[in-house]
C-alpha cells in the first residue's frame, strides 16, 4: 500500500492550475502586446456602408464626418480605462471607467462630427468622428488619456442602473465592448468599486447588498449627469 | 495508497506524535489558503480570462463545473460513509471515493484559476465575501486532507473530520456561486 496517491493528486491539481494560469497569462499578454486601442481601431474594417464623408475632398485634414446614431465603445490608449459614447440626434451621454476606481459620467453634444462632453469635477472629453470611430482625449481625476471608440452594436454599449436603499445611493455604469468584455463601476455614496456582472442581453436585475438594481441601456438623450435617473 | 480502513492503528502512539502529524498538514493547508487569498486580493483582476466554447459565458461554465464537483462531492459523502462502515460497503467503494474526489477537485481547478485571475478576492457583499473566504479555505483544507492521507497511524477521527470540512466548504462554495447564478441569471449553458 503506497502513500503516494494523495501526493500525486495534489501534484496533478497544482500542475493543472499552473497550466491554466499560464494559458490565461499568455492570452492576456498577447492582447496587451497588440498595438494600443487608439492605433488599432481604424485598422478594423470601417463596415461596408457608404463612406461617411463622400461629398468632401479627400484632403489630409478633412473635416470630421457626421456622427452616426448609436453607441461608440472603446479604450484609452494605455488600455487602463474604457469609454462609451452614446449618440442620438446630436445629444451625447458618455461614460469612462476603469472597472475599479475611476469613473465619470459625461454629457454633451456632437456637432459637425466634433464631440464635447462634460461631467463632475472637471471631467470632460473631446473627440472627432472619423468613419465609424471617434478619436479624442478624455480627462478624469486630473489624468488625461487619448482614446478611440468604435461604433458598436448591441449588446455592446453603455448601461446604467441605480437604486437607493438604507441611505446608500448605489449607481452602476457598465461599458460592454464589442468583444463582449464588460467594464463597470459601482458607486456607493461616492465610493467607487468594481461593478457586479451585467447580463446585457437579458438586462436582468443585479443585486448589490440585497438591493435590486434594474439596468437600462443608455442612449444619447439619456440624462446621465446631474440628476441620476431613479 | 493510504486508506484508513482500520481506523485504530494509532493506539500505540503517544498523543504528541499524533498532534505533530496533524499539525504539519494543517500548517501547509493554512499557508495554501492564505497565499490564495493574498494573491486574489493583491493581484489586479483582469476582468476577463479564457472561456470555454459552447457556453454563454465564464460564469455559466464555472457554475456547471462547480455543480459537477458538488454532485461528485455527494458521491464522496456516501462512499466515505460506506468506507467507515456507516453504510453497507463494497470492495470498489474506496476506488470510487478516490477517483470521484480527484475528478471533483480537478473540475474546480479551472474555476479557481478564473476566479482568482479574473475576479480576485472580493469583500464587496456578504455572498461574495463568504464565497471568497470559502474558496481559499477549500483548497487549503483539500491540501491538508491530501497530506493527512499520507500519514499512517492517525487518530480515527482525523480523516472523517477533515473530509467533512472539505465537503462542507465545497457545499458552501456551490451555494454562494452556482445556486446563486442559477436562481438569479437562470439555468443556462
Amino acid at each position: 500500500m503506497s502513500n503516494r496517491g494523495p501526493v500525486l493528486t495534489l501534484l496533478a491539481v497544482t500542475a493543472l492550475a499552473v497550466v491554466l494560469y499560464g494559458f490565461n497569462v499568455t492570452t492576456t499578454r498577447q492582447t496587451a502586446a497588440s498595438p494600443p486601442a487608439a492605433a488599432q481601431v481604424p485598422a478594423q474594417p470601417p463596415a461596408a456602408d457608404q463612406p461617411p464623408a463622400a461629398d468632401q475632398p479627400p484632403a489630409a485634414d478633412q473635416p470630421p464626418a457626421a456622427a452616426q446614431q448609436g453607441t461608440y465603445a472603446g479604450r484609452t490608449a494605455d488600455n487602463k480605462a474604457t469609454i462609451a459614447i452614446a449618440v442620438q440626434d446630436g445629444q451625447v451621454a458618455a461614460y469612462v471607467c476603469d472597472g475599479r476606481r475611476v469613473e465619470s459620467w459625461l454629457q454633451g453634444t456632437i456637432v459637425d462630427g466634433r464631440l464635447t462632453v462634460q461631467g463632475a469635477s472637471d471631467a470632460r472629453a473631446t473627440g472627432t468622428v472619423e468613419g465609424n470611430a471617434i478619436f479624442g482625449t478624455v480627462w478624469v481625476n486630473g489624468k488625461q488619456w487619448p482614446y478611440a471608440a468604435q461604433l458598436a452594436s448591441p449588446p455592446a454599449g453603455l448601461y446604467q442602473g441605480s437604486a437607493t436603499a438604507n441611505r446608500t445611493a448605489n449607481r452602476v455604469g457598465w461599458i460592454v465592448l464589442p468583444d463582449g468584455t464588460q467594464v463597470g463601476v459601482l458607486n456607493r455614496n461616492g465610493i467607487p468599486k468594481p461593478a457586479p456582472r451585467l447580463d446585457p442581453k437579458a438586462l436582468s436585475d443585479v443585486t448589490v447588498d440585497g438591493v435590486q438594481i434594474e439596468p437600462q441601456r443608455v442612449v444619447g438623450g439619456t440624462l446621465v449627469v446631474g440628476r441620476p435617473p431613479a | 495508497m493510504a486508506f484508513p480502513r482500520q481506523p485504530t492503528v494509532a493506539t500505540h502512539r503517544p498523543p504528541v506524535t499524533a498532534a505533530t502529524m496533524i499539525l504539519m498538514p494543517i500548517v501547509v493547508g493554512a499557508a495554501v489558503a492564505v497565499v490564495l487569498g493574498v494573491y486574489g486580493r493583491l493581484h489586479e483582476p483582469t476582468g476577463t480570462a479564457i472561456n470555454i466554447a459552447g457556453f454563454s459565458g465564464t460564469q455559466a461554465v464555472k457554475s456547471w463545473l462547480t455543480t459537477g464537483a458538488f454532485l461528485l462531492a455527494g458521491i464522496q459523502l456516501v462512499s466515505a460513509l460506506a468506507m467507515w462502515d456507516k453504510l453497507p460497503g463494497a470492495p470498489w467503494v474506496p476506488t470510487l471515493h478516490r477517483w470521484s474526489g480527484r475528478f471533483a477537485v480537478l473540475l474546480t481547478v479551472p474555476v479557481v484559476v478564473h476566479c482568482l485571475y479574473a475576479l480576485g478576492f472580493q469583500p464587496g457583499s456578504p455572498r461574495v465575501l463568504i464565497h471568497s473566504l470559502l474558496g481559499c479555505f477549500f483548497f487549503g483544507a483539500f491540501t491538508t486532507k491530501m497530506l493527512l492521507l499520507t500519514r499512517r497511524g492517525l487518530p480515527s477521527w482525523v480523516i472523517p473530520i477533515i473530509g467533512g470540512v472539505v465537503f462542507s466548504a465545497l457545499v458552501g462554495i456551490w451555494l454562494t456561486s452556482s445556486l446563486w447564478f442559477f436562481t438569479t441569471v437562470g439555468v443556462t449553458l
